[in-house]
């Protein structure tokens, strides 16, 4: 069977155009996307201590509207000008990327496109909010532009804390045997913007057996296994804790003699490694004086060893005899504990003790053994004076009694 | 008995070998690229170091374990002495902007064979050219937007200032035209790429509004100029030749595929674009076709041996 030639000719124009209609859609639809010839222009902002310059890449088509807290809006006659705040990244070449996002109004043609805008900034300014004066449209000749304010977050590219911590004077304590838990207060410089800490170190030494960081009512981590965490905007003090576990030898060594007015016998340090939300990373140093503080049971024991080592030396000299020794340290014993007390009363309401002239800590274990040895030593001649105190008293009674 | 032993062992000790390889993979972020004369490919990690991309096998092995506190921007491949190398601009940033900034030499091997360094202070260098005949190379601070030329047969000889760019904001990626005698250097804060004549030290504006320039690659063959757009995600052409350098549009049905495409790279007239964001290398005909993707994203990070 034969068609018509109409029939074929028309059957091949059908042919054609459906071939021809999907490759015109594909075609206009890439001129749409690159011919969109919309423009929009940020003015330079002047901040105090410094200003942000802005540059306006060409337009992308906008598969998504931004949405949430800190988007900032503006309506222009013919535009709705959006800009998510949340998603500004710094560049490799030292400058921010934003994001502008502009719809046309209905009855305006266009489609939704965003535009990364560049900001380049110079001098040291804190991170703030600033209005930009924007102007978009179509900027051919004769083409006048929306002008509107908007509000963006301007950052200094220079080098700025955005955590600080204040120097601490007081020694943080730290009890031995054990473990101590410092709190922190870092505050977060940012009011919005939570920062990441994302790496912890403290630099090697003998006297750390381990480190951690951590929020307070968060499991914490050791250095090893330290995971990244987020410090909210005007977080409250104290809910940083660093935890340190002391290396025994090492903390006892420190815990026997320290020069006199030293508040603090050893340091921490550490560093905290940031990264903002735009992704500026910084780091903050830390140095916290710590002093270790024997237990009450193991300062018990220093003054026990003191004064057996004091009160055994005349004994074992040939000068006094073994059977008064038991006593002699039951004496010397409790008086060394009396002056323990006294000392440490002292020294608690910023009075000096002073041995031979030497000022000492009480609360420490060399001065506490020292105090053990001295009335160790002084023991006999203690007990001495003590009976021959209670014997007149017995002498006296039955001549009273005469 | 002996033999049922002998392949559990076998297959515990491979699954063991597997947990470890997967234990130590890495990821490899590409932001630079350049093509050995076997074809296999050099990859930059800005801050994991170098790798060799076997292009037959696919196969991916890491040259240097990163570049210590130093972050890299970009790297040029060249043969100077029979060989080939590679050199790299690496950047210490420091918090108090005493920043340290070197041109590092390496060789295949991933060895370090020559460093320059320009005196500590405010400059971070980014893009490097290298004119292997006139043994010298060119590197670009960002900013102030300046370019230094770099003696390559003299290690550790000061760089030297040549007059800046003018009109730049930001200077980032380079490469050498020359045949014209000029240096193609990027802005990507302005979205422009300048030409600069060496002979006088003038720069002009050669392509305008082509978003952040990541990456350049010049086919000095056909006088053509590909350029990277970072952010608008898409690779431009532009014909140096033409009455007009405005850039067209490249493989455009890559636009949705591309991510973040920074280093780029020619080789058996195919173009190498290097997607950080998506850990991929694409290779792309000359017509714009793509021919393979090869995927960084879970690769064996394991050094190799040192001869």
């Amino acid at each position: 069977m034969r068609f018509p030639d109409r029939f074929v000719a028309a059957r091949a124009l059908r042919m054609r155009m459906a071939a021809w209609i999907p490759a015109m859609l594909a075609v206009s639809a890439l001129a749409a996307t690159s011919s969109f010839a919309l423009d929009l222009e940020l003015s330079t902002v002047q901040v105090q201590g410094g200003e942000v310059r802005f540059n306006a890449s060409p337009p992308i088509p906008a598969d998504d509207w931004p949405a949430g807290d800190n988007v900032q809006v503006v309506s222009t006659p013919r535009y709705i000008v959006a800009a998510d705040l949340d998603d500004i990244t710094f560049s490799r070449h030292g400058f921010f990327r934003y994001k502008v996002y502009v719809r046309p109004k209905p009855g305006i043609p266009g489609e939704p496109v965003y535009f990364p805008v560049n900001g380049d900034s110079k001098g040291l300014f804190p991170v703030q909010m600033a209005d930009v004066e924007l102007g978009i449209g179509e900027g051919g000749e004769g083409e006048t532009l929306d002008r509107k304010r908007i509000t963006l977050l301007v950052i200094s590219a220079e080098a700025t804390d955005y955590l600080i911590m204040p120097p601490r004077n007081e020694p943080a304590k730290i009890d031995l045997p054990g473990e101590a838990e410092i709190p922190l207060s870092i505050q977060n410089v940012l009011t919005t913007w939570p920062v990441s800490v994302v790496a912890f170190t403290v630099p090697e030494s003998k006297i750390w057996y381990k480190s951690g960081l951590g929020v307070r009512n968060l499991r914490y981590e050791n250095q090893e296994d330290f995971k990244p965490f987020d410090i909210r905007p005007g977080m409250a003090e104290s809910m940083v804790v660093l935890r340190l576990v002391p290396d025994s030898r090492q903390a006892f060594s420190k815990l026997f003699f320290q020069r006199a007015n030293a508040l603090e016998n050893e340091y921490v340090t550490a560093s905290l490694e940031y990264d903002t939300p735009w992704g500026i990373q910084d780091s903050l140093d830390i140095k916290i004086p710590v002093r270790f503080v024997p237990s009450l049971p193991l300062l018990f024991v220093a003054l026990l060893l003191g004064t057996a080592m004091g009160s055994i030396l005349p004994v074992l000299a040939g000068r006094r005899r073994w059977a008064k020794w038991p006593r002699t340290f039951a004496v010397s014993l409790l008086s060394a504990f009396i002056v323990e007390v006294l000392a440490s009363v002292l020294v608690y309401f910023d009075s000096e003790f002073k041995l031979f002239g030497i000022v000492l800590d009480p609360s420490l274990l060399g001065p506490a053994m020292l105090i053990g040895v001295f009335m160790g030593l002084l023991g006999f001649r203690s007990l001495d004076v003590l009976e021959g105190f209670f014997s007149k008293e017995d002498d006296a009674e039955p001549e009273a009694a005469k | 008995m002996r033999r049922k032993t002998f392949v559990a062992a076998l297959v515990i000790g491979q699954l063991l070998w597997t947990a470890v390889l997967t234990l130590s993979a890495a990821e490899v972020e590409p932001t630079a690229l350049s093509v050995l004369r076997s074809g296999d490919l050099m990859v930059l990690d800005a801050s994991q170091g170098l790798f060799l991309l076997t292009t037959k096998s696919g196969q991916v092995r890491q040259l240097t374990r990163g570049f210590g506190p130093f972050e890299a921007m970009d790297m040029a491949g060249a043969s100077l002495d029979g060989g080939e190398d590679l050199f790299v601009t690496l950047n210490l940033r420091s918090s108090k902007g005493d920043n340290q900034t070197q041109l590092v030499r390496y060789n295949t091997a991933g060895q370090r064979v020559g460093e320059w360094s320009l005196p500590s202070g405010l400059a971070r260098l980014s893009g490097v050219a290298v004119d292997a005949r006139q043994r010298v190379a060119y590197v670009v601070n960002t900013q102030p937007p300046e370019v230094y030329k770099v003696d390559l047969s003299r290690p550790r000889t000061p760089m030297v200032r040549l007059p800046g760019v003018r009109g730049a904001q930001r200077l980032g990626c380079m490469v050498l035209d020359a045949r014209r005698g000029r240096l193609l250097i990027a802005d990507p804060y302005l979205g422009r790429v300048y030409a600069y004549d060496l002979a006088s030290g003038q720069s002009e504006v050669l392509l305008e509004k082509v978003g952040e320039v990541g990456g350049l690659a010049l086919d000095p063959n056909a006088d053509r100029l590909f350029v990277a757009d970072a952010v608008g995600k898409r690779i431009l052409v532009s014909n140096l030749a033409g009455r007009s350098t405005a850039p067209t549009p490249f493989a455009p049905q890559l636009q949705r595929q591309l991510d973040e495409p920074l280093g780029l790279a020619l080789g058996g007239g195919n173009l190498w674009i290097a997607d950080r964001d998506d850990e991929e290398v694409l290779l792309v005909s000359g017509t714009g076709q793509l021919v393979r993707t090869f995927s960084l994203e879970r690769i064996a990070a394991s050094l190799s041996k040192k001869k």
